[in-house]
């Protein structure tokens, strides 16, 4: 393997593992602040003001935290792959994690104080491999120009996966949170992170459809990724998997060569279920699993049926 | 994840039979250029804190914290 390409693999993995960590501080951050601000709010302007107004400040800070994330993720995750300023944000969350997991310290177990320590290992070191960085050329991701080769799509789609994944996930979870779901669906605050989620599989099927490397197989994907995610509402558990492999395979014979391509996308997508869940286990942690396994599935899938 | 990993191992062996190659080849090499570039002792201190992290929630919850996802935080609501 050449050097780039280890590169890119591991700026896309340092990417999703700031992007994600951040993406669940911000939750904690977010639910302090919609909390703080409801209860501030209530007995002075009334129920249905307070909500709206913290609805949309917190969806307005959801909204600048994946701005941010698009210049960061548009600035490193290229052909060319310049992660130093990735190493710098993944070093900043590192000692956002710590400090927060110092102010609740009385839960703290022995284990917890090791991960704590080598927490701290690792921000350093990222600061170290981030020296010598030349200043952040702050410069706004253009959505409509899509850059040409297929290792250039093919980041280019991870990227707005990720974007626009945490971009509907966290816009649904203020929404969740402010009480805003409450009030109009009588969605109880209590679900706001399954809320979340759906917002974050929402985000992932916009993607689907508006990435151009998806173009060979967007049908079945789209297909596939539909029932696993809203299967299960209406399926018995078991009956989800059948479902799938027949909606994909008959989704698949509008495709060019359809056999090659319903094994490779099936492979590629399974592989993707099992690398996500395990990459989510290991570089994530416990909210990680559910939320890296749909973007392993999607883009293996994409690689596997990439024509040759 | 045991039904993903028997759908997997059976698509490969079809795709196997069929003669395509479903495997990169010389997966050792690839492991070595990996593991040679600067990101790799950085993305190996986040796994083994992450593995830290599932122990301590062992420690905590028992396989229980292991199995089930994390207990849904209170919230605020509206009053009735």
């Amino acid at each position: 393997m050449s050097e780039k390409t280890a590169n890119q693999i591991w700026t896309v993995l340092l990417a999703l593992v700031v992007a994600l960590s951040a993406s669940l501080l911000l939750q904690a951050g977010l639910f302090q602040v919609t909390a703080g601000m409801l209860a501030r709010l209530v007995p002075s302007i009334g129920t249905e003001p307070a909500v709206f107004t913290t609805a949309f400040v917190s969806c307005l800070l959801a909204l600048s935290f994946v701005t941010a994330l698009a210049v960061l993720l548009g600035q490193t995750m290229q052909e060319d792959s310049d992660w130093r300023w990735l190493a710098r944000a993944a070093g900043l969350t590192g000692l956002a994690v710590l400090a927060v997991s110092l102010a609740n310290r009385s839960a703290l177990n022995g284990a917890a104080w090791a991960q704590l320590a080598v927490v701290l290992a690792w921000s350093l070191l990222a600061f170290w491999l981030s020296r010598g960085a030349p200043p952040l050329e702050v410069r706004m991701p253009t959505p409509w120009i899509v850059p040409t080769g297929e290792r250039s799509e093919l980041l280019w789609m991870t990227q707005h996966l990720l974007l626009l994944a945490l971009g509907a996930g966290l816009v649904a979870f203020s929404l969740g949170l402010s009480n805003f779901l409450m009030l109009m669906a009588r969605i109880h605050p209590d679900k706001t992170p399954d809320v979340y989620l759906h917002g974050f599989k929402l985000g992932i099927l916009l993607a689907l459809l508006l990435t151009p490397a998806t173009r060979y197989v967007r049908t079945p994907l789209v297909v596939g990724f539909l029932v696993d995610w809203l299967g299960g509402l209406w399926l018995p558990a078991f009956a989800v998997p059948l479902f799938q492999f027949g909606s994909v395979v008959t989704a698949t014979l509008l495709t060019q060569n359809p056999f090659q391509t319903a094994w490779k996308l099936s492979a590629g997508m399974c592989a993707g279920r099992i690398l996500g869940r395990a990459l989510g286990f290991l570089l994530v942690g416990a909210e990680g699993v559910a939320l890296m396994e749909p973007l392993a599935e999607v883009t293996l899938g994409v690689l596997a049926t990439e024509p040759e | 994840m045991i039904a993903d990993l028997i759908g997997l191992a059976l698509l490969l062996l079809l795709g196997l039979g069929l003669g395509y190659r479903p495997l990169p080849t010389r997966l050792g090499l690839w492991l070595a250029g990996l593991a040679r570039a600067p990101l790799a002792p950085l993305m190996a201190l986040i796994t083994l804190s992450m593995l830290l992290g599932w122990l301590s929630l062992y420690q905590s919850e028992g396989l229980k914290g292991l199995s089930e996802p994390p207990a849904p935080r209170a919230t605020e609501t509206l009053r009735p």
